[in-house]
């Protein structure tokens, strides 16, 4: 964690979506910067202090991420991936946020070491227990609809 | 001429007339008798007094007889004080042999007649000194003749004794033995005979006892009776003749061997049937043992077929094996019987012996084809077909070599299996074929003798050096066809017939089934890959498609909803209710939107989804969701009941709560206006599986429209009234057929309905 202001960082490439979490944000009153990579190859490099985010006092590695799966040139689940294969990056806490509900995504995600499973539209409620459980607990969280928690069984 | 009544008794006295008329004229004057008689004793007796009675009375006398008759006579008349020489001298008495006084007027077989007249006449002239005296004679000629079977010359003779009877003066006594007439058919002769003569005067046996009127009748009577038993006896015998002709007849018919033998297996008799069967003439087997019969390996069947007869039991329809005189065996049935004498005792046996060779040999093929036919059907590599086949056309063919060959890729006819071929034929024939394979209807060739067969002088060599004497080709066609063919060769000449190919020609056809069925099958296993490939394929894309789906497709639309919420809680305050009514259509829009994305990503999900089946608790999974319900849809003041404890079920899960949860909100949803729903869940046994009944006081579904409801997008109710997608019945069928279940609906249209899925029972605790 660096000494600047703690980060959120967004892999989104959907503008709509950036609106409503920076909304939600807001919403739940988190004044974390929130950095946007607009696709995984983006949010690799800016985890890795790669190209022009080298800089890690301006671009400091994230306090939280919330991953989008489907995504130009490498995929949520290539970012896992990465980040799982990389000490530095492998206890940064991921929270899935995706449109998807299959189960196989979401099976996917908790094996690549992803902390929660989140349904857009991200909700303030939802947000707000994100970043909660994170300082608070670290646990994994899934949560499966808008606006719904719930604890992710073990298996 | 004159008759009498009655025979007299021929002791000489009441001989009324014989030489006392020597007055009267002598036409009527002769007499003609004739005496049967048994023994010589009897005749030489008679012949004696008629002789006496006459030399006594002056007549003439002429003894023509053989010479023991002559002898016996004339020792009688001597023993009787009769000076014979004197006479003899004084040509009172001639005493001739028969057969040669007879050989004096006999000419070609019959007597002639001026001979006759010559000769005889002559006689009985001398002898009655020109007529100035009776004459006697004893005649024994017409007898001989009779007894050499020359009836006619007898009767001939009979005949000019009488003509003669008109010229001269005599009595004429003939005799013949009464054994001359044994015979039924010597009634006629013996009644022309009699009618010849002016008296007739039986054998001794009627003659001795014969002195009043009484006693004759009673041997009249005796006689009578003897005769009808005699007929009847006849009659009798006449029947079992005919019988017997007729069965011996029947037997000589008879296309089965019909042979006799005693207890001791010696034959005794043999039809035409058993010399047609095996081969021996009656007088080549008749008093041979059976034995002769029977093959070496089967000798010892005899004694128990002998035994088995000793005590009267028949042996019915024995299949064995015989042997033919040319020492090949022969396939018999044999049923053998024990033959009874009169008294009932078992005197030997009938046996009847059918030539079941050519039925032995019908079911020795249709095995073999039977079991060819398994063999192809087991599908089994191609060359155990070949193998099989080999062997089936050398045993239905009794053919000692076979081979099978099939067109290479090359299109040359190369060996694929053989038995007993040598490395050097097989390569001097390969490749060779008397068709060609455009041939649309290739036909069979047949070879009966190689040595006068149409071949080139290099192969007849190779062929005769093989030891091939005759040789079949047949063609393997399938469909028209050639695929190749099949031979099989004989080391003796052999002569084809039209049928006894039939059965290699069904063989070959099962080896051309087999061979197709073979490239078939692989075709058919090509493509079914191919498919599988296409099909697998085509479901990863449709999958990648419900993924783009699931993500691409909803995003606008969540955007569309997201976004007019926001303008709701932020801008609300500033809107008009009209347009606040608009935002609120929007919103409302885009859930129904998401909601119907969901369904058909359910949808297509339960149908492709490799799901695994196992035992769930029905009641546990049921009640979860109720609560779920009641918890939720407090607004909805639905009145939901499980009744009992629900039974376990075999399904998935998740594919089955899914399935639950969707009849429950359907129970639930439509009910008329203003209505409470009132749900009832429970569970019953069907054919040992369990189904979950889920009844509603709805409006129900009409019968017609039931069959329609659990297709994809099908609503029976109008959307304005009842919201919903029309996916929701068709993703329960879906789940049910999925966990090999199925679904189903009880509604008379009016008053609810009763869903219910069926689901194999697992064991409920």
């Amino acid at each position: 964690m660096s000494a600047s202001e703690p980060v959120i960082l967004l892999a989104e490439d959907d503008d709509n979506d950036v609106f409503f979490m920076r909304r939600a944000l807001q919403k739940a009153e988190i004044n974390h910067s929130l950095r946007v990579a607009r696709n995984g190859q983006d949010a690799v490099d800016y985890l890795e202090g790669a190209g022009e985010f080298a800089d890690r006092v301006r671009h400091p590695l994230p306090a939280i991420m919330f991953l989008d799966l489907k995504m130009p040139f490498l995929d949520g689940f290539d970012v896992l991936r990465r980040m799982h294969s990389q000490s530095s990056l492998k206890n940064i806490p991921v929270v899935v946020l995706t449109s998807s509900s299959e189960d196989r995504d979401r099976r996917k995600a908790t094996e690549l070491g992803a902390k929660a499973y989140c349904i857009k539209p991200p909700a303030t409620d939802m947000v707000r227990e994100m970043m909660r459980l994170v300082y608070e607990r670290g646990e994994n969280v899934d949560v499966s609809a808008p606006g719904c928690l719930g604890k992710l069984s073990d298996d | 001429m004159k008759k009498l009544d009655l025979p007299p008794a021929l002791d000489g006295k009441n001989l009324e007339g014989y030489g006392t008329a020597v007055d009267q004229p002598l036409i009527v004057r002769c007499d003609h008798l004739v005496q049967f008689y048994e023994s010589d004793e009897f005749l030489a007796d008679c012949v004696s007094a008629f002789i006496e009675e006459g030399l006594e009375a002056g007549e003439g006398a002429i003894l023509i007889g053989t010479a023991r008759h002559r002898a016996d006579v004339e020792s009688r008349l001597l023993h009787q004080g009769i000076n014979l020489p004197a006479l003899k001298a004084s040509h009172e008495y001639f005493s001739l042999d028969a057969a040669e006084t007879l050989s004096q007027f006999m000419a070609n077989g019959l007597p002639d007649e001026k001979l006759f007249h010559r000769q005889i006449g002559g006689l009985v002239a001398k002898a009655g000194n020109g007529g100035r005296r009776s004459v006697r004679a004893f005649g024994e000629m017409v007898a001989l003749l009779w007894d050499d079977g020359n009836a006619d010359a007898a009767f001939q003779l009979e005949e000019l004794w009488n003509e003669l009877s008109r010229t001269h003066a005599f009595s004429l006594l003939c005799a013949y033995p009464m054994s001359a007439f044994n015979k039924a058919s010597d009634g006629e002769a013996l009644g022309r005979i009699c009618h010849e003569h002016s008296e007739v005067l039986p054998t001794e046996n009627y003659m001795t006892s014969g002195r009043n009127e009484d006693e004759r009748f009673r041997t009249i009577a005796l006689l009578e009776q003897k005769a009808k038993s005699l007929e009847t006896e006849i009659e009798k015998n006449k029947h079992i003749g005919d019988r017997g002709r007729l069965l011996a007849a029947i037997v000589e018919s008879s296309e089965d061997a019909i042979i006799s033998k005693d207890l001791n297996g010696i034959i005794t008799s043999w039809n035409n049937g058993a010399e047609r069967i095996f081969g021996y003439k009656p007088e080549e087997i008749v008093g041979h043992s059976v034995l002769k019969l029977i093959p070496p390996d089967r000798q010892h069947e005899e004694p128990g077929i002998l035994a088995r007869l000793r005590n009267g039991l028949r042996t019915d329809h024995y299949e064995t094996v015989r042997r033919h005189k040319d020492g090949n065996d022969i396939h018999v049935s044999l049923t053998v019987s024990p033959v009874r004498d009169d008294t009932g005792k078992i005197v030997g046996a009938s046996k009847i012996a059918r030539d079941i060779t050519e039925r032995k040999r019908i079911e020795l093929q249709q095995q073999v084809l039977y079991e060819l036919t398994s063999t192809v059907n087991r599908a089994v590599a191609l060359p155990e077909i070949y193998e099989s086949a080999i062997d089936a056309i050398c045993r239905c063919q009794s053919a000692q070599r076979a081979a099978i060959l099939l067109y290479d890729a090359e299109g040359t006819m190369r060996f694929r299996a053989w038995r007993d071929l040598s490395d050097e034929y097989r390569r001097a024939v390969e490749g060779q074929s008397p068709w060609k394979r455009e041939d649309s209807a290739p036909q069979p060739v047949c070879i009966s003798d190689v040595s006068h067969a149409e071949l080139s002088v290099q192969l007849k060599e190779i062929v005769a050096r093989e030891g091939i004497r005759a040789m079949a080709f047949l063609p393997i066609t399938y469909e028209g066809r050639l695929l190749g063919k099949c031979m099989f060769y004989y080391d003796k000449p052999h002569p084809f017939t039209p049928e006894e190919l039939r059965p290699a020609q069904m063989i070959v056809n099962q080896v051309a089934f087999g061979i197709e069925r073979r490239r078939s099958g692989e075709n058919l296993e090509r493509m079914v890959n191919e498919r599988t490939a296409s099909l697998r394929e085509a479901i990863a894309q449709m999958e990648e498609f419900s993924y783009s789906v699931s993500h691409d497709l909803r995003a606008p639309v969540r955007a569309m909803q997201c976004y007019a919420e926001v303008l709701m809680e932020d801008y609300g305050a500033k809107l008009d209710d009209h347009a606040k009514k608009y935002l609120e259509r929007i919103i409302h829009g885009g859930l129904r939107m998401d909601r119907l994305i969901q369904d058909i990503l359910t949808y297509s999900r339960l149908s492709r989804r490799e799901i695994q089946l196992r035992p769930i608790s029905l009641d546990k999974l049921t009640r979860e969701i109720v609560g779920q319900y009641l918890d939720l849809g407090s607004s909805m003041q639905a009145e939901i009941s499980v009744e009992g404890k629900l039974l376990n079920v075999i399904g998935h899960e998740a594919s089955l709560s899914q399935a639950i949860s969707n009849l429950i909100n359907n129970a639930i949803k439509f009910v008329p206006p203003g209505a409470t729903p009132k749900v009832r869940i429970w569970s019953e046994q069907r054919n040992g599986e369990v189904r979950i009944l889920i009844e509603d006081n709805g409006i129900g579904i009409k019968p017609e429209y039931q069959h329609r409801l659990f297709s994809v997008f099908e609503r029976v109710h109008p959307e304005k009234n009842y919201e919903g997608t029309g996916i929701g019945l068709a993703i329960v069928r879906k789940a049910a057929e999925r966990m090999g279940g199925k679904v189903g609906l009880e509604s008379d249209g009016v008053s609810g309905s009763r869903f219910w899925i069926q689901l194999p029972a697992a064991e409920t605790e």
